[in-house]
């Protein structure tokens, strides 16, 4: 990253972050190993380089399997239109996925290494076949408590909201 | 607000990522996907937790926090304090002061080979010069570069101040304003 090369992209569009709609300068990034500024993280890197191989692995698994689920469950929940709620929702139907990755049956462990399978061929997600069941997938995989929970955690987060927009309606009256 | 940036997968591709302030949700994946993974136990270490920092600093004005995210996965996140920290130059001139640069752990070579993506650190940092232009501080940043890294910052030719007893050794890096 060099201030001449920099310096001619402000003057060209006075934005930094255009040069990354350049190919070559995109592909000309080096791959990286460590990156990491700032003395509180140090714990993390120490953390990263004491991983033991089968903790890589497992990070590996989890990356590839949410990189396909992940989306699928966000664009799911956003259809819901939940408003306010959606990011508390969104999370905590995170948790209940990671925890049930830990402990799949076989039947569900042979469509994640399918869905896994199609995700390395070299086609659009709009026409892989398994991708396309993976909301149908995670409405099987979570368990009516698991709704339960989801939908308390919704509720709360309304209610919680309310509360507080009401609270803020009441101060700008009072000052009034 | 969010940008649009590029980035390379490997082998060959360029994909469409975002880069937008950091979200509890994304926050949340610091704990669930980058950390807890990768521990024997899953007890974290009590002494510190700098996710935590991150949680507070989305809150408090001095600070700046952006995370980049592709696939609804984050992928690297950059904290900017902006209102406190000078050069080191003798005009002490105002700067954006890098607190936290991390890339996933899954972005570097030495753990994943091919890394998911290249260029994670390279785009937070061109990010971060550009909040400097967009401040008023004319591209100034400084940071702090941990051990392993200070080989990427000299890489993109980011001048060496040498070691800061302040902060247990580590190197001050610094740019300085771009001259147009």
């Amino acid at each position: 990253m060099n201030d001449a090369i920099l310096a001619e992209q402000l003057r060209k569009t006075g934005n930094l972050l255009d040069l990354l709609n350049d190919d070559d300068w995109v592909r000309n990034a080096d791959e990286e190993d460590f990156v990491e500024a700032g003395l509180g993280l140090q714990p993390y890197v120490d953390l990263i380089q004491g991983a033991s191989p089968e903790a890589l692995r497992r990070q590996r698994w989890y990356v590839r399997v949410l990189s396909i689920l992940l989306p699928e469950l966000k664009q799911w929940l956003e259809s819901w239109q939940l408003g306010r709620s959606f990011e508390a929702v969104y999370m905590e139907a995170q948790q209940h996925l990671y925890r049930h990755l830990e402990q799949l049956t076989s039947e569900q462990q042979d469509w994640i290494e399918a869905l896994l399978a199609e995700a390395e061929q070299a086609i659009p997600n709009e026409q892989k076949v398994i991708r396309a069941q993976a909301t149908t997938w995670l409405a099987q995989l979570f368990t009516e408590e698991d709704w339960q929970a989801i939908s308390a955690i919704a509720a709360q987060n309304i209610a919680h909201d309310i509360q507080h927009l009401a609270q803020v309606a009441t101060t700008k009256t009072v000052i009034h | 607000m969010t940008w649009s940036i590029r980035l390379t997968k490997p082998p060959n591709d360029i994909v469409t990522a975002t880069i937008s302030s950091l979200t509890q949700e994304q926050v949340g994946q610091i704990d669930d996907l980058w950390e807890d993974i990768l521990r024997a136990t899953q007890q974290p270490d009590a002494d510190w937790n700098w996710a935590y920092k991150l949680r507070l600093a989305v809150n408090d004005e001095r600070y700046e926090v952006y995370g980049i995210e592709l696939e609804a996965l984050l992928q690297g996140v950059i904290l900017l304090e902006t209102q406190w920290h000078r050069s080191w130059l003798p005009q002490r001139f105002p700067l954006v002061y890098v607190e936290y640069l991390a890339s996933a752990p899954w972005n570097r070579r030495l753990i994943e080979d091919p890394p998911y993506l290249v260029g994670v650190g390279r785009t937070l940092l061109l990010f971060a010069r550009q909040r400097s232009l967009e401040l008023g501080y004319s591209g100034r940043v400084g940071l702090h570069s941990l051990p392993g890294a200070e080989a990427f910052y000299q890489r993109y030719h980011m001048p060496d101040y040498g070691p800061d007893s302040d902060k247990g050794g580590l190197v001050y890096f610094e740019y300085a304003a771009f001259t147009l």
